[in-house]
């Protein structure tokens, strides 16, 4: 068969995504599938076959997921994820669009079965931008006030404010040297934790919590269905809230629930 | 912008400072602190400007309660300068200034959005700013976020030079 054939079967697939007739769509995608094996030794072959299953894959975890249970069908779509990024790492010309397949694929795996909370012995551990948000500490920054009793001038030494001798300005520069000032006997006050910080930077990334303490949001029957059957603890507050979770990365998603992406 | 007229007595009873009418006739400006933690303390993110102010001036002078004056680098929410009691013909100098600086601000405010445009902790600065004319008495208090901070100052400053 032809490259040129090929494209057309992967063509059809694509219009039978698009009219919903996923079961005829699968055959179409698979048929164009075992065409490209045959030719998966050349450089261009492999790379077709390798973008065409990340792309019957992620058609796959959108459309083919009924009836299964909820942990199959996350490990289906994280499988999907992975191997989206695997063919995007090939670097063909389908890179950006298999990166933002997967993207997309990251945001409805978020909003159909939630994110794993990462858990030790002890705690768990809460990496995402959006509960972190959601408990309080997230709209949280540091700010750290100080005093001190001199601004000494770095081009003359004096106070660069108080002592009337010092003719230099901090910020400007002077026989090449930029004029800063380096405080002295400083003092660290205290350290807010405010919504409005000195250093917007500031804030919390992670959030270590006690099992115990943490279980209490849960009821007693999903905990206890949650031990019974070695499930793991699922947060699903963008479900619930309708948030739309974009700024989590792909590789935020996988580093979050204490997975690998390849 | 708020003003209001107010003898230099007054201000000081405000201030809780003691300034002699000798000192503020022989200095072209005279800086108050604030006094934070039973201390006089000029805001670190202000010592250029304090800098710029006090070269410019030709006579100035730093009023203390007590003892030495400090620095203190904390906003609580926004940035506060000293309080500058000054002579008329100063006031164009110390607003404009204050206008760059306050620009400077805003600048550096919007690229860093730009830049994180998520970034929930990005605020614009709030400024406070006050001023006292000797020769008019007149007290002025400026406080709100920077880009009205700056409007109000330009706007100030088009309408003195418009009566002068």
């Amino acid at each position: 068969m032809m490259g040129r054939d090929i494209g057309q079967i992967i063509a059809e697939a694509r219009s039978l995504v698009k009219q919903q007739c996923v079961c005829d769509a699968e055959s179409k995608y698979l048929s164009a599938i075992s065409e490209l094996e045959k030719n998966k030794d050349s450089v261009n072959g492999s790379r077709e076959l390798w973008t065409t299953r990340a792309e019957y894959l992620w058609f796959r975890s959108q459309f083919l997921t009924n009836g299964e249970s909820l942990e199959k069908s996350r490990q289906r779509k994280l499988e999907s994820i992975r191997l989206l990024w695997k063919s995007a790492g090939l670097r063909g010309r389908f890179e950006s669009e298999l990166r933002a397949k997967a993207k997309d694929l990251v945001k409805m795996t978020i909003l159909a079965v939630g994110c794993i909370i990462r858990e030790d012995e002890s705690h768990v551990h809460i990496e995402c931008p959006i509960r972190i948000r959601s408990v309080g500490a997230g709209q949280f920054g540091f700010s750290i006030a100080c005093f001190f009793e001199k601004a000494t001038c770095s081009i003359c030494g004096r106070d660069v404010v108080k002592d009337v001798e010092c003719a230099h300005i901090p910020g400007e520069q002077y026989d090449g040297k930029q004029c800063h000032t380096k405080p002295e006997n400083l003092r660290i006050d205290h350290v807010a934790l405010t919504t409005n910080p000195k250093d917007p930077k500031t804030g919390f990334t992670a959030l270590s919590i006690p099992k115990n303490e943490f279980y209490s949001n849960f009821s007693e029957d999903q905990i206890r269905r949650k031990s019974k059957f070695g499930l793991p603890l699922v947060c699903s507050l963008c479900m619930k809230e309708e948030i739309d979770p974009t700024e989590i990365s792909v590789e935020k998603f996988f580093q979050m629930q204490g997975l690998e992406l390849e | 912008m708020i003003s209001k007229t107010l003898s230099l007595q007054a201000l000081c009873a405000q201030e809780s400072i003691t300034i002699s009418p000798a000192v503020v006739a022989a200095n072209n400006v005279v800086i108050v602190p604030k006094r934070i933690d039973g201390k006089d303390r000029l805001n670190s993110d202000f010592i250029p400007l304090i800098k710029q102010i006090r070269l410019k001036a030709g006579t100035s002078y730093i009023a203390k309660r007590d003892g030495e004056v400090g620095y203190y680098d904390f906003r609580g929410g926004e940035y506060e300068l000293p309080l500058f009691i000054l002579k008329d013909v100063l006031l164009p100098i110390l607003l404009g200034i204050l206008a760059n600086r306050i620009d400077k601000m805003l600048f550096e405010y919007q690229e860093s959005k730009k830049e994180d445009p998520d970034n929930k902790h990005l605020h614009e600065p709030e400024i406070k700013a006050r001023w006292y004319i000797t020769e008019t008495q007149e007290y002025f208090e400026l406080q709100g976020p920077a880009s009205e901070a700056s409007v109000s100052i330009k706007a100030y400053l088009k309408e003195r030079s418009r009566k002068s």
